[in-house]
Parts: C-alpha cells; sequence; structure tokens
C-alpha cells in the first residue's frame, strides 16, 4: 500500500512535469544554475525543475560542516530565482546521499526542514546529467597531532608533535581512497620503541559506503587504519527515528608492522576481531548528543563507552566514561573549527587545512589499562571527530534555518 | 572573538586536566623503593643478641630505625651520591662501625643495589647484606591526544 502511494506520487510529479510550466520556470536556465552552484564550491550538481519547485543534488566539499553548503544554495538561488518558492536539496557526502533539505519561500524568508526522505527526489534526479563532477579530484588536508602523556616522574610530559598529510579521493559513488602517512617533528619519548617517534603508515585504505537511504547506512573499509591496524571493517547503521541511530561496527585487524628493516605488512599472531554495538541520540532542544557503545573494544577487552557531547554550532565538546575489563576511564574531548569557513577547489588537487581539530583528554595513562590498550578503537578516516559529517536531520535543520535567519555566520 | 575564546577555554581546562592528573593516587606504588636483605639480616642479629641495637648513619646524619633509614633514601634527590654506615651498638654500649658504603641514587626508571657491611655482635661483619633503590618510571596521569 506504501509502495503504491509512493508510485502514485512519482507518476504525479512526473506528469506535472511534462505539464505547460508556469512562466518563470521558461526562463530557468539550467546550466546557469549548475554555475551558480559550483561558484559556490558544490560539485558534483544535479537539477531539475518540477513545476515551481527546483530539485538538486550535490555534493560539499567546500564549506566547513554538514550545513553550510545548503545554506549558501539557498541564499544564492533565491537571489538569481526571485520567483522560486520551493527548493529539494539532496546533500551528498562522497556522492553518497545523507539528508535531504526541503526550503519552501513564506512570504519573502525561507522555512527549511531537514529529513532523509531523499527516495523521491533521487528518483526525479535519476538520469539527470551530473556536472561538475569531484571524480578522482585530490585533496591533501595537512593534519597537526599532538600528543601530551603526563605519567612520568623525572619530567613532566611525554610528547610527540607530529604531521600527517592526506592524500584522500573519490573514485566512485561512496569511495574514499585515503593515504595519510605520519611523519614526527619534535618528540620526548621515554620508550625507545615508541612508534610516535617513526613515521607510520596511519591511514592508508579504501572505504566504501555501500547503502545509505531513509532507513539503512552501511560501510566498508579495507587496508591500513590508524594507529597501527591493517584489516578490514564494516559497519552497519539504521535510522530507527528521525534523531535515532542504532549500528554495529566489527573490524578483523593484525598490527601493523611499519618498520622500515622488518618490511610492512602483518605482524603474525597479532589478529585481533572487534565488534561494538552503538546507539546514538541527538536532542535538539538541548543539542545534546548521547552515545552509548558496548562490545569488544580493538585489544580484546569487554566494556562500554558512554559519551554526552554538546553541539555550539560546529564546536563539539563532550564528556566521556568507559568501563572496560573491570578498569574505569573518563574525560572528555573537543573538535574546534579549524581551517576557513569556505575552502573552495578551484584546481584538480588542493592543499588545505583540515575543518576541525579534535583532542580527546583521558585521566587514565597507566596501570593496566593504559599498558594493555584497554578502551581503544581504530579511525579509517583522518577527519573522525563529533564534528565533521554529522549528518543529524535535525542539526542541519537548525543551522541551515538559523544562517538563512542571519543569527548564525 | 567568542569562538576564539571557547577555544582557548578548551584547551586550558585540557592543560588543567593534565597538570592535575600529574599528583600521585594513594593507590599507585611508592615513588622510590627500598627494599633487599637488610632487614633479613638486622632482623637476624638483634632476634638472637638481645641488646644489640643498630643505627644508621646516611651523610652523617643518624637514624636509629630501619624504616626512617628507608623514608630518608626514598626521599634522595635522583642521581645525587651519598654515604651509608651502619652502626651496631652491643649492651655496654660499644658502637661497632661497618665499613662506609658510597652510592649514587637511581634516576627515574633505574635500580640500585648497595651492597651494605653490617657490624655483628661476635665482632665478624656480614656478608651479603643489600639495600635495593628503585626508582619508578611512571606514575598514574593523564594524556591529550
Amino acid at each position: 500500500m506504501k509502495q503504491t502511494k509512493k508510485y502514485a506520487i512519482i507518476v504525479v510529479i512526473l506528469v506535472c512535469s511534462m505539464w505547460p510550466t508556469s512562466a518563470w520556470t521558461q526562463d530557468v536556465n539550467r546550466t546557469q544554475i549548475t554555475s551558480l552552484l559550483h561558484n559556490e564550491g558544490l560539485e558534483d550538481i544535479a537539477t531539475k525543475v518540477v513545476g515551481d519547485t527546483l530539485y538538486a543534488k550535490f555534493e560539499d566539499r567546500a564549506h566547513r560542516g554538514t550545513f553550510r553548503g545548503a545554506a549558501a544554495a539557498i541564499k544564492t538561488i533565491a537571489t538569481a530565482l526571485p520567483q522560486l518558492q520551493q527548493f529539494e536539496m539532496v546533500l551528498t557526502d562522497y556522492k553518497m546521499p545523507q539528508l535531504i533539505v526541503h526550503a519552501s519561500r513564506r512570504g519573502g524568508l525561507w522555512d527549511v526542514r531537514v529529513d532523509r526522505k531523499m527516495h523521491d527526489a533521487l528518483e526525479l534526479l535519476r538520469g539527470e546529467s551530473i556536472e561538475k563532477t569531484s571524480t578522482g579530484k585530490i585533496d591533501i588536508t595537512v593534519f597537526p597531532m599532538v600528543s601530551l602523556v603526563n605519567n612520568k616522574l623525572d619530567h613532566l610530559f611525554d610528547y610527540a608533535v607530529r604531521i600527517a598529510p592526506a592524500f584522500a579521493t573519490t573514485l566512485w559513488s561512496g569511495s574514499r581512497l585515503t593515504v595519510q602517512p605520519v611523519f614526527p617533528i619534535l618528540y620526548r619519548l621515554t620508550d625507545r620503541n615508541d612508534s610516535k617517534r617513526r613515521i607510520q603508515i596511519g591511514n592508508a585504505n579504501l572505504s566504501q559506503q555501500i547503502l545509505s537511504t531513509n532507513t539503512w547506512q552501511i560501510s566498508a573499509a579495507a587496508g591500513f587504519f590508524f594507529p597501527e591496524r591493517v584489516g578490514v571493517q564494516a559497519k552497519v547503521g539504521v535510522h530507527a527515528t528521525r534523531n535515532l541511530d542504532f549500528y554495529i561496527d566489527a573490524g578483523l585487524t593484525y598490527k601493523a608492522n611499519n618498520k622500515p628493516f622488518s618490511g610492512f605488512g602483518f605482524v603474525n599472531g597479532s589478529r585481533q576481531i572487534n565488534a561494538m554495538a552503538h546507539v546514538d541520540y541527538y536532542e535538539p532542544y538541548t543539542k545534546l548528543q548521547l552515545e552509548l557503545q558496548g562490545g569488544r573494544f580493538l585489544y580484546g577487552d569487554y566494556g562500554v563507552r558512554a559519551d554526552v557531547t554538546r553541539h555550539f554550532g560546529e564546536y563539539a565538546i563532550g564528556l566521556y566514561g568507559i568501563l572496560t575489563g573491570g578498569e574505569h576511564n573518563a574525560g572528555f574531548h573537543f573538535a574546534i573549527p579549524f581551517g576557513g569557513k569556505r575552502q573552495k577547489r578551484t584546481t584538480f588537487v588542493r592543499l588545505r587545512l583540515p575543518e576541525y581539530y579534535a583532542l580527546e583528554y583521558s585521566m587514565q595513562a597507566y596501570f593496566k589499562y593504559w599498558s594493555k590498550n584497554m578502551g581503544q578503537s581504530f579511525v579509517t578516516q583522518p577527519d573522525q571527530n563529533h564534528a565533521a559529517h554529522y549528518w543529524e536531520p535535525a542539526y542541519v535543520e537548525e543551522y541551515v534555518q538559523r544562517m538563512l535567519n542571519g543569527d548564525f555566520k | 572573538m567568542k569562538k576564539f575564546l571557547l577555544s582557548i577555554c578548551m584547551l586550558a581546562v585540557a592543560s588543567v586536566c593534565l597538570f592535575m592528573t600529574s599528583c600521585k593516587d594513594d593507590d599507585e606504588p611508592a615513588v622510590v623503593q627500598v627494599t633487599g636483605s637488610l632487614d633479613q639480616v638486622i632482623g637476624d642479629e638483634t632476634s638472637t643478641n638481645p641488646g644489640f641495637v643498630y643505627s644508621f648513619e646516611l651523610d652523617g646524619r643518624t637514624y636509629n630505625s630501619l624504616a626512617a633509614l628507608k623514608a630518608a633514601i626514598a626521599a634522595l634527590p635522583e642521581g645525587t651520591t651519598h654515604t651509608l654506615t651502619v652502626i651496631g651498638t652491643d649492651a655496654n654500649g660499644k658502637a661497632h662501625r661497618g665499613n662506609t658504603t658510597t652510592f649514587t641514587s637511581p634516576r627515574a626508571g633505574q635500580s640500585v643495589t648497595i651492597p651494605i657491611d653490617v657490624p655483628l655482635h661476635d665482632a665478624d661483619h656480614s656478608q651479603g647484606a643489600t639495600l635495593v633503590i628503585t626508582a619508578p618510571e611512571s606514575h598514574n596521569g593523564g594524556a591529550v591526544e
């Protein structure tokens, strides 16, 4: 019944699209729209005009955060096409749809709703040519890495300052090929075998988002992960409600051997299987993101981790606690804006700063918890933090609306 | 400006947390541990020869118990040179001085074994008495990564 209703809507929309259109749509030049959106730094642009509604799908690799691109697109198109009443935008991440923004003009002001009901818009845009493609374009993002460990008796810190340039490109829909070696710059490390003294492989992997719908999110990755793991990882998620997600992720990894004289690859006997179940809830009124995960951490310890993160626009500041294998840890993390608000990609290769700088403070740095690497997990992407790629409908909706209202810049 | 200040505040909070967690907890091991066979040798001698008591001279200062001596050794600055002499006093009040040992206190992560000459009641001196000073490398602190 539900399916029939969907088809009926599509048929109605298609019939409407063939109907004699209103005066303004006859004047609309799709090349001009694409050009306007591209001037804002948007890529992989597909557009279609149906009645008084403009449908668009695009990738925003220029603006910081997940909401600036949509707000910029609405402002630009609204100025160029003052007759436009409805603007439907599918926002993509590595060419995979994440959210749809429904923007309606109401007496000179824009009313914005955001959700994941993208199916109908995607059906409409299917077959439309994709302009200004991002395929193969390379981003070189220079990540600084600072590590301070305060557990020594004869000096205040063991420290390491490293730099990790990430070379990343999207080869096809949903893919991301990343190579991110890590180079030591300055360090004082007591342990002579500490891997922070050496050049590390860091991330060198191919990740693939396989499915992204109103309900499902499925992704996988293979290669070298940070820190010092090599193997495969998969993640399956369900959007239970607009603000509540469940997902599980699992990995089979080995310790990565990255000593120049011993070769690169697996370290025998270092196999680990990790699996975690997650619940992620965003509370729009307080802007709190509540996360709970439990299962087997990277080095085989069983436990739970709870995070409470407050989103202040582009800032994300959170507290966490971990109970695992009879040990405990707690601390806080934050991600703060780092690069410019917009870093447009004008050439095939772009050198840029990361959008956010993220740090995590841990109160435990010794005894069993530290020596056995408890409560650990690996990352498959260089920009994995609580602010980047945060495709949460209520969060994006609020900040697109606030940018259009002029009370967030 | 507000955002810049927020960033500075976050970094300041992280720094304060790091400094706070540099303090040693009660359940952590002692900063410097002093062990060895000296306890055993002195325990045997005083139990078999009642009235024979020991005192210890560290850098010219006298300590009347082994526990007080250990506490003083544990508080020595790392990598500094010191002298230690064991003195046995018999029931008649006659002091028997052992040979003075010179040692260097260990640095963090090191351990030093000091051979100690212990005068005995029968005028012989002990063989093989030692003090072992161990300075652990780490304590439980915080980390920012």
